[in-house]
């Protein structure tokens, strides 16, 4: 499932309006953005953890910075940079040190051999691409995700994570050659 | 140009580039198939996980929001210049104080006399203090010293200093970082000695007329 670029619009009032409200203290405005970016916040979170407790915090912990900082922010970047580059901080700051295994659990494996036939394939094909993003490195695995996921161009990663644009092409060319290498077995289905 | 390929399969090219790697494309066999594995790997993402609940995680910030109102916006009644928003120790003594008891009322009626002294002390000497009097005397209780901490100061500092002395804290911080304290009038040098005495104050003086120098 691809989400792709989305026009920064929550019912009538796009996402800049939503901020500047915001930034004024109110509360109802804030939860109409925290429901806008709260599904595409936790697609990009879910590729840096599996842990589900510890997403809807990350989650949390990047939209209280918007609330503390709403004020503040001067539209000289998308709202979507802004958020996602908050987000990407704070997903950082998490799970830098804690070294989470990445590994699905042992029965999960297992578990596939029990599905029917015609669904396991596919399953067995979007496991493997799970397991290789999330076996790449963190910033690998943002850059992959915001393209790929988040229909964010380059440029735009760039300004999100706060690095180079050639840095973001490099981690993009690291990754594409890892998760080649880990997809090995599923290439056939792949092509 | 292959390293634009995962843009331009995302779709989030510019038009320039896009148009160029398509070019591209047509001569580069190798190139066409990195593009169709890549499109292959955008269709294969796996849904989000089973237990996530948006609505749950919103009340939890909400209750969050509670405890740390964002520092920039204003509440409804925008608060006097002159009352600064309290210091980390001024929350942690806010908190402390904030036990049994409303004391918010005498409060700001404190808050409004000392604000009223400051602005008496800054008058010509001989001008009639009679109507910072009047406020006053509020039904609420009347500060009889304004005490400023040392930076460094901590809340049990203060405890200490307030059980030592037999003084009540009555109300604070006003604009300067004071606290206001209700003390015995008998005891008010005493306590005026004490606290000048102490290593966590500043700064130690009676609001009471007959007492002030």
């Amino acid at each position: 499932m691809r989400l792709g670029r989305r026009a920064g619009v929550t019912g009538d009032v796009d996402d800049g309006e939503l901020v500047r409200m915001v930034g004024g203290g109110d509360r109802l405005a804030f939860q109409a953005l925290y429901r806008a970016y709260f599904p595409r916040l936790a697609r990009f979170l879910d590729r840096m953890t599996r842990n589900v407790p510890l997403l809807e915090e990350i989650v949390n912990d990047t939209m209280l910075v918007v609330w503390q900082k709403a004020a503040s922010y001067d539209g000289s970047s998308k709202v979507s940079t802004w958020i996602f580059g908050i987000a990407y901080r704070q997903a950082l700051k998490a799970l830098r040190g804690l070294d989470e295994p990445l590994e699905e659990a042992p029965d999960v494996a297992g578990e596939e051999w029990h599905e029917p036939e015609h669904a396991l394939a596919a399953l067995q094909l979007q496991r493997g691409v799970g397991r290789a993003l999330d076996a790449l490195p963190l910033e690998q695995r943002a850059v992959v995700c915001l393209t790929y996921y988040h229909g964010m161009a380059y440029q735009e990663i760039a300004e999100t994570i706060g690095c180079p644009v050639n840095t973001v092409k490099t981690r993009m060319f690291h990754a594409r050659l890892r998760l080649k290498d880990m997809l090995s077995d599923h290439l056939e289905e792949i092509r | 140009m292959q390293a634009l390929l995962p843009w331009y399969a995302a779709g989030s090219l510019a038009d320039g580039e896009a148009q160029r790697v398509q070019q591209h494309l047509r001569d580069c066999p190798e190139c066409r198939a990195e593009l169709a594995w890549q499109r292959r790997l955008i269709e294969t993402a796996a849904p989000l996980p089973a237990g996530l609940d948006q609505e749950r995680a919103l009340a939890r910030l909400m209750a969050r929001l509670d405890e740390a109102p964002s520092p920039l916006a204003q509440p409804v009644a925008k608060p006097s210049p002159l009352v600064q928003a309290p210091s980390r120790f001024a929350s942690a003594l806010l908190d402390w104080l904030r036990g049994p008891g409303d004391w918010k009322g005498w409060a700001i009626a404190a808050q409004a006399l000392v604000i009223v002294v400051l602005a008496a002390n800054m008058l010509p000497a001989g001008a009639p203090p009679d109507y910072y009097k009047a406020l006053g005397s509020a039904p609420a209780a009347t500060p009889d010293v304004l005490v400023v901490f040392k930076p460094d100061a901590s809340v049990q500092d203060v405890q200490r200093l307030l059980k030592t002395s037999g003084a009540h804290l009555v109300g604070g911080p006003t604009a300067t970082g004071a606290w206001l304290l209700d003390v015995d009038p008998t005891q008010r040098a005493a306590v005026l000695a004490t606290l000048r005495a102490d290593a966590a104050v500043e700064l130690a003086e009676t609001l009471a007329a007959e007492g002030r120098q």
